[in-house]
């Protein structure tokens, strides 16, 4: 191994490790915004239990909220991804569902919701 | 000579199907599907010290399709091509500028793949939202960058002597 070797480790770490600490730090969100080719869908409420059924040119989605938590549990893209990835709960977390374009991200108030629409 | 070389190439053509293979296995840290971290990429980069640019551009586009063909899928597929043209001109520059040693080479290989999976990612969703896992990912470019520089460091010497007998 080089110099070089060692000094991109240490840049590598010292870029994404600061990141992730700060991230740690997140919260748990209250909501989760649904969106499909990057346009808002949806604000969902994850302080109500509830199961949603999201249909779109490319398929369904099944979204579940459950105890504060926000996951798919049914869809049908050809690898499930999305289903396996579980359930998030902590803000700017998020689940993908790629084939369908679709994106569920976790974040702490409604607020933000307006602020993007605007 | 021809033949031996072209046993060799197929040789880590299926070295890096399998690693491929075993790497679907891993559950994702990154939410995206077909996300890969690439530790099938020591034996493209072995191939690359040991025989040159041309063939290691030949063996990873192999990989890829075969890998998509017998147990991944169209998205997979697009998902390794984006990382793969990244970290493939990614590692021919670095490895030609003689700065680093194939962990160096490995390193950037590693996070341009990366890179170019998050990018693909953005594309697709019309949204940075999956950049959060950016970092989280670029840490654990050190671990197989560096991983997959080492076996390269400890195995080329070694076939280069095969090679010669
Ligand atoms: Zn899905």
């Amino acid at each position: 191994m080089k110099k070089n070797d060692f000094l991109l480790i240490i840049i590598i770490a010292l870029i994404s490790i600061p990141l992730i600490v700060l991230f740690l730090f997140n919260r748990e969100g209250n909501y989760a915004l649904v969106k499909v080719d990057g346009v808002q869908k949806r604000i969902i409420d994850l302080n109500k239990d509830d199961t949603i059924r999201f249909e779109t040119e490319y398929g369904y989605n099944i979204i579940e909220v459950k105890d504060g938590k926000i996951g798919i549990i049914e869809a049908d893209c050809p690898n499930h991804d999305c289903i396996n990835k579980g359930f998030v709960k902590r803000n700017n977390e998020s689940i993908i569902c790629l084939p369908h374009h679709f994106e569920i991200t976790v974040i702490s108030d409604n607020e933000e919701y307006d602020a993007f629409s605007r | 000579m021809k033949a031996k070389k072209i046993t060799f190439l197929g040789l880590f053509t299926a070295v890096a199907l399998v690693v491929s293979f075993l790497e679907t296995l891993i559950p994702n840290i990154v939410p995206i599907p077909g996300f890969k971290l690439g530790l099938a990429n020591f034996a493209i980069l072995l191939v690359m010290y040991l025989y040159g640019f041309k063939e290691a551009v030949i063996v990873d586009f192999l990989r890829i399709v075969l890998a998509a063909v017998l147990f991944g899928s169209l998205f997979s597929f697009f998902y390794a091509l984006s990382g793969a043209v990244l970290a493939l001109t990614i590692e021919i520059i670095i490895k030609k500028s003689n700065k680093f040693s194939p962990v160096g080479v490995s390193l950037f290989g590693a996070v341009f793949h990366n890179l170019g999976q998050f990018i693909l990612a953005s594309f697709i969703l019309k949204s940075f939202g999956i950049m959060y896992y950016l970092p989280l990912t670029l840490l654990f470019c050190i671990l197989t960058g560096s991983i997959n520089g080492y076996l390269v460091i400890l195995l080329k010497d070694r076939i280069k002597n095969i090679n010669k007998n």
